[in-house]
């Protein structure tokens, strides 16, 4: 993992996607490190002067793939920091970022199946894009199932620039959920379940299981995959934080 | 005034102590002439003052650019800061008996093949990890093994190759890397003295498994003390990165927690639950971070470092084209083959029928303030603290006992410019008209 570094942003763009879900692209200051997709960065709003420590800041996954300039998190207001994110933040403002950290980083070379609630999306775009790349250059590897839910079908952020990196990419196999709401074409109705995940996979006895997204989420699905489908601890990744 | 502008303030004057310094520096007498020393101006000075004024003291903000740009430098993934490049050797071959490496790590009695020739702490990591040295001899004019010794060193317990680009100059990296590959063998690249050295073009320290460099003020740049170990490895990194800081498990730097978001939500061994992953240790692990300051000069000192070497390769090449008519008498130094070194001083060997002795040319030299080396510590294995050791040696180690007794160098640094240059082939030519 390169060394993190410290640097002033400019909030080039500020998306809102409703029901309290941003996107952010920030333009670092200083050149970023080479990072790895699903990696993550540390934002904070106040200031940071190398003389004190660094101010409080709260850990969002790199939405966008390394190597672009420029850096996407996106984020849904879930307590105390991201409330006060959604007040200040502001195309213009200058924030503070330390990055990369983390290692949810998704191998490729077998069959993959990622998992993603609400915004947990972010900690894979950055992969998927890649890959899309990838496979745009010739690459080719082993199948990635994609199961993205969200409370509401518009709440599907990046469901958009999922299908464009699905296109013409074989390896990629996609299938959306919304809670609630209309769902529209392409969209499952209800919550995403254990066997919809297990189920995703060719050959789930061998496949491994990246799961991004609430805590709740998290243990429900990584708790099911052991106790009733018998996978093993290690084929299940968790980017799981307090 | 308010911080901010005290701050310009100091550093304006800064500036003009550090224009002064590089004043007297460029307008040196031509003697003494040093084999090595630090080179500085404007930059270092003021890098270092900003980085004071932070007063954060510990690796910060310049620490962490430094490492960015000497892993984009050497074109590896990794470059983790130490406080030298003897630490940087240490923790670079301790990180490779990690248990997180799982069988491919190195046990004890586990053989790792070096040379005797150079300087001790290439081999003290070996002996102080319980692994066992097995010393090949060096090609006397390259002063690096001879590929074909390290060759027949592998036995059933040798599981890596440790060993110093001799004063910049690279080793058979293409024979060395081949039999590690063949082997499954760690290579170590000890580059403490091979910054921006090159091997069919690509930079050393980007070779092996993992590297290591020196940054003490007769290095390539300096920082004062300080080291760092390279690697394109990320878990060799991360396991570097934990022997550095006292052995833990956790990677927050000074000053910070929970930048993982995990501190009390993990299990570790028997420990309870959760317990605070700032305090849980994977590792045997030391102490061997640098300063803020330190690293705040490296910064500077990187932009520099083509001009160094530039500077070197000249000093080298006028050296060379001024004792060539000695060549009967001393035997000069020769570039390995692929090689494009940046040379860390001038070898030169005191051939047996030269007419007079390594001891006494030196003595002439020093005696008129040009000073010179011996090849570090010569043929390790005389030395007192290497007595009794474990170690093994293959065939055996002739041209080792001659550089312990014909070899010395003299310098090619930066701070040599065509006065001190000049001088110094003066005082050689007129020894050997004496001679």
């Amino acid at each position: 993992m390169a060394t993190a570094i410290k640097t002033a942003a400019l909030i080039r763009r500020l998306e809102r996607h409703g029901g309290g879900v941003y996107s952010l692209e920030l333009e670092p200051e200083r050149r970023v490190p080479r990072y790895k997709a699903g990696q993550f960065l540390h934002l904070a709003l106040d200031g940071y002067d190398p003389s004190r420590h660094w101010p409080e800041s709260r850990a969002f996954s790199i939405a966008s793939a390394p190597g672009s300039g420029v850096v996407r998190i996106t984020y849904s207001v879930v307590g105390q920091f991201t409330r006060r994110l959604e007040a200040e933040a502001a195309e213009g403002k200058t924030v503070w970022i330390k990055l990369p950290y983390g290692e949810f980083v998704v191998e490729d070379g077998r069959e993959t199946v990622l998992v993603a609630g609400g915004t947990g999306i972010t900690a894979f775009t950055a992969y998927l894009e890649g890959m899309s790349e990838g496979m745009r250059g010739g690459m080719s590897g082993a199948a990635v199932h994609v199961l993205y839910g969200a409370r509401r079908a518009e709440l599907l952020v990046y469901r958009e620039r999922i299908e464009g990196w699905r296109r013409g990419n074989e390896r990629l196999q996609v299938m959306y959920f919304a809670e609630e709401g209309v769902c529209g074409e392409g969209i499952r109705e209800g919550r995403l379940r254990c066997e919809d995940v297990y189920g995703a996979a060719a050959r789930p006895e061998e496949a491994v299981f990246y799961l991004s997204g609430p805590p709740g989420m998290l243990k429900a699905f990584s708790e099911e995959l052991r106790n009733r489908y018998g996978v093993e601890a290690w084929r299940i990744r968790i980017d799981a934080w307090e | 005034m308010n911080e901010q502008e005290l701050r310009v303030e100091i550093l304006k004057l800064v500036r003009q102590l550090g224009a002064a310094r590089e004043y007297a520096q460029e307008h040196a007498e031509a003697a003494p002439v040093h084999y090595a020393g630090r080179v500085y101006g404007v930059e270092e000075m003021v890098n270092l003052v900003d980085a004071s004024l932070d007063f954060w003291l510990t690796a910060s903000r310049y620490a962490e650019e430094f490492e960015n740009r000497l892993a984009e430098y050497v074109g590896v993934s990794d470059c983790v800061l130490v406080n030298s490049g003897s630490s940087a050797n240490l923790v670079a071959l301790t990180a490779l008996t990690s248990p997180k490496l799982g069988e491919r790590r190195l046990k004890p009695g586990d053989e790792v093949i070096t040379v005797a020739a150079g300087f001790p702490t290439t081999v003290n990591p070996t002996i102080q990890n319980g692994l066992v040295p097995v010393f090949v001899d060096v090609s006397l004019g390259e002063y690096v093994a001879i590929p074909e010794r390290v060759a027949a060193a592998i036995g059933p317990q040798t599981r890596a190759i440790m060993m110093a680009h001799t004063l910049g100059n690279p080793f058979d990296l293409e024979a060395v890397c081949a039999l590690a590959r063949a082997h499954e063998l760690w290579v170590v690249e000890d580059n403490c003295d091979a910054l921006g050295s090159r091997y069919n073009g690509q930079l050393t320290g980007s070779f092996g498994h993992v590297a290591t460099c020196s940054f003490y003020p007769a290095h390539h740049i300096t920082m004062g003390e300080g080291g760092a170990v390279l690697t394109n490895d990320e878990e060799l990194a991360r396991i570097v990165r934990s022997l550095r800081d006292w052995g833990r498990d956790c990677y927050c730097t000074g000053g910070e927690s929970n930048t993982c978001g995990k501190r009390f939500g993990q299990q570790f061994g028997t420990l309870p639950y959760g317990y605070d992953h700032k305090y849980v240790y994977s590792h045997i692990g030391y102490n061997l971070k640098v300063t803020d300051m330190q690293a705040a000069i490296g910064c500077a000192q990187l932009e520099r470092l083509e001009g160094f070497i530039a500077a070197r390769k000249e000093n080298f090449r006028e050296l060379a084209a001024g004792l060539k008519e000695y060549e009967e008498r001393l035997l000069l130094p020769r570039a390995t083959r692929g090689s494009d070194p940046a040379w860390f001083g001038f070898p030169i060997t005191v051939r047996e029928d030269a007419g007079f002795t390594r001891n006494e040319l030196t003595r002439y030299l020093e005696e008129r303030q040009v000073e010179t080396r011996n090849l570090f510590c010569g043929n390790l294995l005389r030395h007192p603290a290497y007595e009794g050791i474990r170690h093994r040696v293959v065939g055996d180690l002739t041209n080792t006992d001659v550089i312990t007794n014909n070899t010395f160098f003299v310098g090619v640094y930066p701070g040599i410019r065509a006065a001190q240059r000049g001088y110094m082939l003066e005082k050689f030519t007129e020894f050997m008209r004496a001679h």
